[in-house]
């Protein structure tokens, strides 16, 4: 009995369950994550580290406690997004810290939260003046959420009256040296069009370019791999090496 | 086409090894003459039921070469404990059969056999 390679297979096992029940499991940020979803993160994972390296144990019911525990989670996602009244109970709902600029203190005791966790929130919002806040919404997932009163809200384009173009979500036509043809389809231009719009940058080739994409501006962003900058900005405080 | 190969790949990739993790009650089978554990315990029991202990102790070898053919198919699906604590009770026999010992060998054998019996189970 090779004990090292029974580990190397049981964890193969482990982390491709792992990665496809996840994928599975969907797209939910660590941001959203409520507790409960945190505390099952741990949950499976520890399963897994021992499906791995608890030899004395069968695979088998371990790597079973690992799919169940994953597929109960599957199945309280569907439930919750199928009935609110179930997410509601399961994940909770957010709560009202702050209302038209007064603290809810009721709410926040019930939450056993506290001014001071509040104020390190809004803190960590940018706000060091609480007096400029007229709501903050505590989200399930621990986050707040904070409307800042109209005066203390920033001027955009539009109280100004200004006029803006449309700015979408740029396609990446160039990456790692290769044309992206699907997208250059998409957005209705061929390879010609592009030589030619690299020329007016001074590039011969798509393999000078490390990224590039077409901004809904209808402007060309180029970043080329040889950067030829000569005055580098260096952040680092310390001398390395390191 | 690409969304089949999408969804088969993992459900190949989960298939696989839940047939790697079951597979012990099926690879603990004998697949060979020099394997069949069940076989040679009952031939060791009736050597030592009859005294005859230089036969018992040549069962007792094959006994122990058949467990280690056992264990290398195993040992992916099977507790690592069940393998070893049934390689301990085959040391132990062994030694009882060379002391002449019939109640310790008989005591260990049902031992090995319900190891091998547990294994997959």
């Amino acid at each position: 009995m090779n004990e090292a390679l029974v580990e190397i297979v049981r964890a193969l096992i482990a982390f491709f369950t792992l990665l496809i029940f996840t994928r599975l499991l969907g797209k939910q940020q660590m941001s959203q994550l409520t507790f409960f979803d945190y505390v099952l993160g741990i949950t499976v994972g520890s399963i897994a580290a021992s499906l791995t390296i608890e030899l004395t144990y069968d695979p088998w019911p371990m790597w079973l406690g690992l799919v169940t525990w994953i597929l109960a989670v599957l199945v309280f996602q569907l439930v919750t997004v199928k009935w609110r009244y179930a997410s509601k109970y399961i994940d909770g709902e957010a709560t009202v810290v702050i209302m038209n600029g007064m603290i809810m203190e009721a709410a926040m005791k019930k939450l056993r939260y506290r001014i001071s966790d509040l104020t390190e929130q809004l803190r960590d919002k940018g706000i060091f003046d609480i007096s400029q806040v007229e709501f903050a919404v505590l989200e399930v997932s621990g986050k707040l959420s904070v409307l800042k009163k109209s005066q203390y809200q920033p001027v955009t384009p539009k109280d100004m009256n200004i006029k803006t173009k449309y700015s979408g979500i740029g396609t990446e036509l160039i990456y790692d040296g290769v044309i992206v043809e699907k997208n250059l389809k998409q957005v209705n231009h061929d390879r010609k069009w592009l030589y030619k719009e690299l020329k007016r940058s001074g590039i011969n080739d798509e393999s000078e370019v490390f990224f590039a994409t077409l901004e809904t501006t209808g402007k060309l962003y180029v970043d080329r791999y040889q950067d030829h900058i000569k005055s580098k900005t260096d952040i680092s405080d310390y001398d390395g090496p390191y | 086409m690409k969304k089949i190969i999408a969804v088969l790949i993992p459900a190949v990739f989960i298939v696989f090894f839940i047939l790697i993790m079951i597979s012990s009650s099926y690879l603990k089978q004998s697949f060979r003459e020099d394997d069949n554990v069940p076989v040679i315990i009952d031939a060791i029991k009736e050597d030592v039921d009859a005294g005859d202990w230089s036969e018992a102790k040549e069962g007792a070898d094959e006994l122990e070469t058949a467990w280690k053919i056992i264990m290398g198919r195993v040992q992916f699906s099977a507790a690592r404990d069940e393998l070893r604590d049934a390689k301990t009770s085959i040391v132990r026999m062994k030694a009882y059969i060379e002391a002449n010992d019939r109640a310790g060998s008989l005591a260990e054998l049902n031992e090995v056999k319900e190891h091998w019996t547990y294994i997959g189970e």
